[in-house]
């Protein structure tokens, strides 16, 4: 038991700092894709992501360079880098919940005025044609009342 | 034109107004093109050019100096695009024998050499994106196996101001390296796209007809430099 724990103790730990990097990297990671479904979800409906975007990348930039920090050994620049990148990523998930929830709202709306469009157009169209005919039929039959028969003489 | 000509010209143009009208709406809800939705990825040398990749006016590699890239890369897809692109070396002979596999376009599989760099990044629909590669080749070395059957070339590629070690072991074949020292090998670029539904990056791009995007480029180390 106690050579367990001699072993154990001897095993090289990670250091604070360094547990606290993986932790906030990994929940960074994690923010990312959140992110990114949301901003895809709105890009589908039809929404211009360009801003989002940008943002998405600017945090990609920061997970790099927070990992190059890391490498070098500089756990302060590298935590601080990653608590930028994790705002950043707050910020965009707040704006496009909010972007979200305005399109759902108007969307539906939208939707609904856009699928009345053609709907309304064929029944104009077919109540036109029907109008067209039975006019065009009353003028034809009158047209064929007027007829008088022709008679043709016969000279004896 | 006759009574019944007239109300069948009647009927046939507003059944092709109709048409038309919903033709027109539904290809605003559904989209038909489809098969028009691709990637493209294309590697541009310097002075952005399709040429002068290298300082030297062809394939070889000036051990140290730096050779400025860029890779273009166009998202024609129907949304913004999460993606990968995965750096690999690959060695070759002087036949152009690969010696490790290239990705394969026929079977949609990537290569299953180690990946040295990668370049994530989000693009939008309808854009090109340009992502700088300079990179160049530091101290390759020798490394000899005990087994004899193979070799090993030790080297340190710098890309964008990271270093990264790369072996790229060898099986022995007699021009390796050639008589005049050179060893023959190439840098492949695959893209990768991040499938939402499983959450990881796949080298299949998720079109109608499945299709996948790489590219490569030869270049030689003269182990004497």
């Amino acid at each position: 038991m106690l050579i367990f724990i001699s072993i154990t103790s001897l095993k090289p730990q990670p250091s604070n700092s360094q547990t606290q990097y993986n932790e906030l990297r990994a929940n960074v990671e994690v923010k990312l894709l959140i992110d990114y479904n949301l901003v895809l979800t709105l890009n589908k409906n039809g929404v211009d992501v360009s801003y989002y975007a940008n943002i998405l990348n600017l945090s990609l930039d920061l997970l790099e360079k927070a990992g190059t920090y890391n490498n070098a050994g500089d756990d302060k620049n590298a935590i601080s880098t990653l608590q930028l990148a994790a705002s950043s990523l707050n910020n965009i998930n707040n704006e496009a919940q909010n972007a979200l929830t305005q399109y759902y709202s108007k969307g539906y709306l939208t939707y609904i005025s856009n699928s009345i469009v053609p709907i309304v157009t064929t029944i104009i169209i077919v109540i036109l044609t029907t109008l067209f005919w039975i006019i065009y039929k009353q003028y034809y039959l009158t047209k064929l009342m007027k007829m008088k028969p022709e008679v043709i003489k016969h000279e004896i | 034109m006759k009574f019944n000509e007239i109300k069948i010209l009647t009927i046939l143009v507003s059944i092709f107004i109709i048409t038309i009208i919903w033709i027109t709406y539904l290809r605003g809800v559904i989209n038909i093109n489809k098969e028009n939705q691709f990637l493209a990825m294309g590697i541009i040398g310097n002075n952005n050019t399709i040429e002068n990749y290298y300082s030297n006016n062809n394939t070889e590699i000036k051990l140290g100096s730096n050779n400025h890239w860029n890779i273009s890369v166009t998202n024609n897809m129907d949304n913004i695009q999460y993606l990968d692109i995965k750096v690999k070396i690959l060695p070759y002979n002087e036949t152009l024998q690969a010696l490790s596999p290239l990705p394969n376009s026929a079977s949609l599989s990537p290569s299953p050499a180690t990946t040295i760099y990668n370049i994530p990044f989000f693009i939008t629909k309808g854009s090109t994106v340009y992502h700088n590669f300079t990179w160049s080749i530091e101290n390759p070395s020798k490394i000899t196996y005990n087994d004899n059957t193979s070799i090993g070339i030790s080297t340190i590629i710098n890309i964008n101001n990271s270093k990264y070690p790369v072996d790229l072991s060898l099986p022995i074949i007699p021009n390796i390296p050639d008589e005049n020292n050179f060893v023959y090998s190439r840098i492949v670029f695959e893209l990768w796209t991040f499938n939402e539904n499983t959450n990881t990056f796949s080298f299949v791009i998720n079109t109608p007809t499945k299709s996948c995007v790489w590219n490569q480029l030869f270049f030689k180390i003269n182990l004497q430099n």
